[in-house]
């Protein structure tokens, strides 16, 4: 039998082979994707930022936290608010989180 | 280690966020290597090889969550496709005469093609499907046999007695036909 080198038939391959455009292809799979399908682990964020949550508020580290950003808040803005309770500014802040959250959420889903 | 921490960035957005963008992204870059992969095992029938690559990438998207990331995403792709594959060859096994003959060529006459395809897929013939897949793994997306073993689900020595043999019946092809290869 006629030997034949590793190197002739990666040769032999290599001449035909070619990269293939996608022409709609992947538009077309992703049309056929499930619609309602739900995020697998969607679950283990909510469940870990729940328990996270839970555990700063018992340590007290919540609070702190919160704290650190109203002085913080009123540290930029550079005034006395003594009408102003920290509850407010903890929304304010809150607020401002969970928006810009969104924000990058939606920019990731396109 | 660039392109597979971009993977692993990707397949992290469309399982915890259920990113159909991050999705498609991984699709529109591993179509052509999935494609090229079922182009060559049936012997060039396009709508067969786009549409075992359309259930392949769905299946994808449905059981990503099941993958552990020690592999790789192109490997564990490569392994649901062969599964794909072999899930196909398995159905439509009582149509089938020969092993070599596992998937039907009946569309490839239909379509103007090179020479140097033809001779492609005229030489896949005479392999059996786990040589042929073995070779196109090894010879045409060059990956190395350790992947290969994990693709097919076999031993590294496995892999390697389906690359000699698939070698040996490739030889004995261009014998056969008179085939010489001339290196560029």
């Amino acid at each position: 039998m006629k030997s034949i080198s590793d190197k002739e038939i990666k040769y032999f391959f290599d001449t035909a082979k070619q990269e293939i455009p996608d022409r709609g292809f992947s538009g077309r799979v992703m049309r056929r994707l499930p619609d309602d399908q739900q995020p697998a682990y969607q679950w283990i964020v909510w469940f870990f930022g729940v328990v996270g949550l839970l555990i700063a508020w018992f340590t007290g580290g919540l609070a702190e936290f919160f704290g650190y950003l109203a002085t913080f808040g009123r540290m930029l803005a550079g005034a006395q608010w003594p009408n102003m309770s920290s509850a407010v500014i903890y929304l304010l802040v809150l607020g401002g989180l969970i928006g810009f959250s969104i924000t990058i959420y939606r920019k990731v889903e396109g | 280690m660039i392109s597979k921490t971009d993977d692993l960035l990707l397949v992290s957005q469309v399982v915890l966020f259920n990113s159909h963008k991050a999705f498609e992204q991984l699709v529109q870059k591993y179509q052509s290597p999935i494609r090229r992969f079922f182009l060559n095992l049936t012997f060039g029938d396009e709508p067969l090889s786009d549409d075992l690559a359309q259930e392949t990438f769905i299946k994808v998207y449905l059981h990503l969550q099941s993958f552990k990331g020690a592999a790789g995403f192109s490997t564990w792709l490569f392994r649901v496709a062969y599964n794909v594959y072999y899930d196909y060859i398995r159905s439509s096994k009582p149509y089938l005469e020969a092993d070599y003959e596992d998937v039907s060529p009946h569309a490839e006459a239909e379509r103007p093609q090179t020479d140097c395809k033809m001779d492609v897929y005229e030489s896949l013939k005479v392999l059996k499907a786990d040589e042929r897949t073995a070779v196109l793994l090894f010879y045409m997306e060059d990956l190395p046999v350790e992947k290969i073993s994990k693709i097919m689900n076999c031993p590294t020595g496995t892999v390697k007695s389906h690359l000699a043999r698939g070698r040996d019946k490739l030889a004995e092809y261009f014998k056969g036909t008179g085939y010489e290869i001339n290196f560029g």
